[in-house]
């Protein structure tokens, strides 16, 4: 009888112990925040093909299915420039403009993204990811003092891998890659870019 | 109890991050850096035209001023100097392109076309309200306790204002006028808008140099003459 109960009572205090242990390596949640590069291709090429250096994305989310998965909700916003001297628009076959252009492209992309960990517990976590929603994005271009523009919400997705590197309990530093595609409406043209992403991950 | 705190913090650290990001809002970096880059030339031109027929032109020895009777304070007269350097370019690019000039309107020897330029220029004025106290919520009357929260300091109103000018070059065909409309056909028309700022020589340069890339972006007027 008594050893009996000496080993129901060291079941109870190895899944009392491993409660803990799982919470240790299970994480609810995260915050993200990430420096963005953005590459346009495309049709977004051929209006500014300069890189833009001017990004920034958050991200909340959560991890289901023992960490092998999240599901989150994020924004981003990414700034296209480009400045042009000494060249002719031409409009509606017959309106020809010359003046120094400079062109900007606005791109604040919403989304709902689900992302699957390879492995996990480890120090480097690879992963792959989409996100869908939707994508405010302004054209303008800058003619002398003329301004022509196009502004307007389109529907939006990306495709998404990167890794996830440990740097504390709490913290990974995120390295991840996304092909952004908006797709083109009444009011504003296609887009499509791909960012380079760097930053970090707060976990809880 | 650990865990209610680490959500909160976490919760915290959510809003600095959308904070954040929201305090970045806006942006439309560089941009014009020197006042030629805000010179616009725009051109049209009538695509039923066939301007390879041109042979003579006639063109008024001034430049026509066009100016807002309803805002006469808002008006800016040119330099009558400055007709002539207009003047000038234009006859320099129209005989380039085998155009020759009639210099008197005679009877029985019409022109091909009439070319006319006019110029007009007007001050632009803008007021704006700079609300620098609603970075914060206002501040406490410390001199008057009772008043309590929320006093702003007065309004301060600012005023900037710019000069634009334009210069209308218009090519019409006096030998087809439509009777009924009392109109003349525009065959061809270039516009030269930009700010007025500088000195006497460059805004000459700037228009001069307009001039010209109004008659390069026009190829179509070459096949003539």
């Amino acid at each position: 009888m008594k050893i009996i109960n000496k080993f129901k009572l060291h079941i109870a205090a190895f899944s009392l112990l491993s409660l803990f242990t799982c919470s240790v390596y299970a994480q609810s949640g995260y915050n993200s925040i990430t420096y963005n590069v953005a590459i346009p291709s495309g049709e977004t090429a051929d209006f500014i093909d300069q890189t833009s250096f001017r990004g920034i994305g958050i991200e909340i989310g959560r991890y289901v299915f023992r960490d092998k998965f999240s599901v989150g909700i994020g924004g981003n916003w990414h700034v296209f420039y480009k400045a042009i001297r000494g060249q002719s628009v031409q409009f509606a076959d017959t309106v020809t403009l010359t003046g120094s252009q400079f062109r900007y492209i606005n791109s604040f992309p919403i989304y709902i993204n689900g992302k699957y960990y390879f492995g996990r517990d480890k120090k480097l976590v690879p992963y792959a990811g989409l996100g869908i929603g939707t994508a405010y994005v302004r054209n303008e271009n800058n003619i002398g003092m003329a301004r022509l523009y196009s502004k307007g919400w389109q529907f939006a997705m990306h495709p998404e891998v990167g890794f996830r590197f440990k740097a504390s309990s709490r913290m990974e530093l995120l390295l991840n890659s996304r092909y952004h595609v908006g797709f083109e409406t009444q009011s504003v043209p296609s887009l499509s870019y791909v960012t380079l992403n760097v930053g970090l991950n707060f976990m809880y | 109890m650990k865990r209610i705190v680490n959500a909160s913090k976490n919760k915290l650290r959510s809003y600095i991050l959308v904070g954040l990001s929201a305090f970045i809002f806006a942006c439309n970096p560089q941009g014009a850096e020197v006042v030629e880059d805000l010179d616009l030339v725009a051109t049209s031109y009538s695509k039923s035209f066939d301007f390879s027929t041109i042979k003579t032109y006639y063109m008024p020895s001034r430049v026509v001023s066009v100016t807002d009777p309803g805002n006469q304070q808002n008006n800016v007269l040119l330099d009558s100097n400055f007709h002539q350097v207009i003047l000038n370019q234009v006859a320099g690019n129209l005989a380039s392109l085998g155009y020759t000039r009639i210099d008197t309107l005679l009877a029985g020897q019409e022109p091909d076309v009439v070319v006319q330029v006019a110029a007009l220029s007007t001050t632009n004025t803008n007021l704006y309200y700079d609300n620098w106290w609603d970075y914060w919520g206002g501040y406490y009357s410390s001199f008057y306790p009772s008043y309590g929260y929320g006093w702003y300091p007065y309004p301060r109103l600012y005023s900037y204002s710019y000069q634009t000018g334009t210069v209308i070059i218009e090519m019409i065909d006096p030998n087809t006028p439509d009777m009924n409309q009392r109109q003349i056909p525009s065959l061809w028309m270039a516009s030269l808008n930009g700010l007025l700022s500088g000195s006497d020589l460059n805004l000459q340069n700037r228009v001069t140099s307009g001039i010209d890339q109004a008659f390069r972006q026009s190829p179509y007027l070459g096949s003539g003459g």
